[in-house]
């Protein structure tokens, strides 16, 4: 049941970024939070279906909802919400609901038709406690690697043409000011919080050579554990699956720190830098 | 000496007293060879010229326990480039390259020596953008266990390392940024 909670959940949720962004994207990863995965246990769409008004005269009384799976010890939220502020709402529960079989949630007080600006419906079977939550949905390009939570994320593509695989190589990062949502004040004051991931979530050793907050340019060094050969058709995830060349530079949070651990992680081969 | 061009840092290193060849050279801990599976080497770092004070060059670069090997060359002081000869530390200079360079100011050179004979010396400014080049060809010395700041005074190094040379190095390109968005259903409906 959550196996498909989840998966129909995610439809849902792709279908409102699709719209919502307007097909700009052209491929997107949408990673949904589990249902009472947060804070706290929160809401979700979690069923196909639909509803209509139970209507006395000009009067809505209630709202009768169906669905298109069978429901199992649920509870079906309704909530009215009209443009003079009011709202109505009410609950009904089922412990058994046949697919495609219409259920009326009685509203707490009648509402005018012509008033309603909008109405919800939740359903919860399985997920009673506390409704309040959030859920987040992170949109991102396929492949940028694996994204955390944190505030802000960039995926970095790397290319390379050479047939040489390449391990411990370190790969020259520009930032500049076109890049957004670079927090460049955050940089100044927290410069070490920055880092960076490789596609699988790990975290990479880097050394910062120039970090230019007021002209908005930084130069880093990042050193990827290994960059395979470019195959004559394939592409890089198809050529070696473990390890495709992208990576993901994320920020800032003070728990990042330590994640510099000097030069010895960095494979130029010899560096100095007088400190 | 408290400079420096390495973020975090506040210290570089100082060339100054007796003229080239004198100068200081640091083991490298290893042999580096330019004959390596990549095709060559590339010594980077940041030189800013501070003072005359005698000895117009700024020379640092790879040789070997013999003091044989390569070298770049910079000259704030005359505005030229040119590519370091070393045989047994005494240096001889080739390729010389008229670029307008300024005192009390940090620019990257980068030195490549290549397997196949090749010397380049880039050098760029602070953003990293291309100023000049030279280039000589010379096969004599292939593999390399020092690096040396030689040349005369006074003179800052800071941030210097070596790397595997390739012929097209792997970019790194920002992509586009996508915010998350966020889906908040109000789901108390007794105070939505």
């Amino acid at each position: 049941m959550e196996k498909r909670v989840g998966t129909i959940t995610l439809l849902l949720v792709a279908m409102l970024i699709l719209a919502t962004l307007g097909l700009a994207v052209p491929t997107i990863n949408v990673n949904v939070q589990e249902i009472g995965s947060g804070n706290a246990p929160v809401c979700s769409p979690s069923r196909y279906g639909g509803f209509y008004y139970q209507v006395q005269g000009n009067t809505v009384t209630g709202v009768v909802a169906v669905f298109s799976s069978q429901l199992e010890n649920a509870t079906i939220y309704a909530a009215i919400h009209t443009n003079n502020g009011q709202t109505s709402y009410g609950q009904t529960s089922v412990s058994s609901l046949p697919p495609n079989t219409p259920v009326t949630i009685p509203l707490n007080q009648p509402v005018s038709f012509n008033r309603i600006s909008g109405a919800k419906l939740v359903v919860a079977d399985g997920y009673l406690g506390s409704y309040n939550g959030s859920i987040a949905v992170f949109s991102q390009k396929l492949g940028s690697g694996t994204w955390d939570g944190v505030s802000y994320a960039n995926p970095i593509n790397i290319t390379y043409s050479g047939t040489e695989p390449l391990q411990n190589w370190p790969v020259r990062v520009v930032l500049t000011g076109n890049d957004l949502y670079v927090e460049w004040n955050t940089l100044r004051n927290s410069p070490e919080s920055i880092r960076f991931v490789d596609s699988n979530g790990n975290l990479l050793y880097y050394w910062i050579e120039i970090l230019d907050p007021d002209n908005q340019f930084a130069v880093i060094w990042v050193n990827l554990p290994l960059i395979p050969r470019e195959g004559p058709k394939s592409g890089w995830f198809t050529e070696l699956e473990t390890t495709p060349p992208t990576m993901t530079v994320t920020g800032f949070s003070p728990s990042l720190m330590t994640l510099r651990r000097g030069l010895a992680g960095l494979s130029m081969e010899t560096v100095w830098c007088i400190k | 000496m408290n400079d420096n061009f390495e973020y975090g840092g506040s210290r570089a290193a100082e060339k100054t007293g007796n003229n080239d060849p004198n100068g200081a050279y640091k083991n490298l801990g290893t042999v580096f060879s330019r004959n390596n599976q990549y095709g060559g080497l590339i010594l980077e770092y940041w030189d800013k010229r501070v003072r005359d004070d005698g000895g117009n060059l700024d020379r640092v670069g790879l040789i070997d326990d013999n003091g044989n090997g390569y070298g770049a060359v910079l000259n704030a002081i005359n505005d030229q480039i040119r590519i370091d000869v070393r045989n047994n530390y005494r240096g001889q200079t080739h390729s010389n390259r008229v670029l307008n360079l300024n005192l009390n100011t940090w620019y990257l050179v980068q030195l490549e020596i290549l397997s196949d004979g090749s010397i380049t010396m880039r050098v760029y400014d602070g953003n990293y953008n291309l100023l000049d080049s030279t280039s000589y060809t010379d096969s004599q010395y292939s593999d390399f266990t020092r690096v040396y700041i030689f040349g005369g005074q006074t003179y800052h190094i800071d941030a210097l390392r070596l790397r595997y040379y390739i012929q097209n190095p792997p970019e790194a390109y920002v992509d586009e940024w996508y915010r998350y968005v966020e889906l908040s259903p109000l789901c108390n409906l007794a105070n939505p």
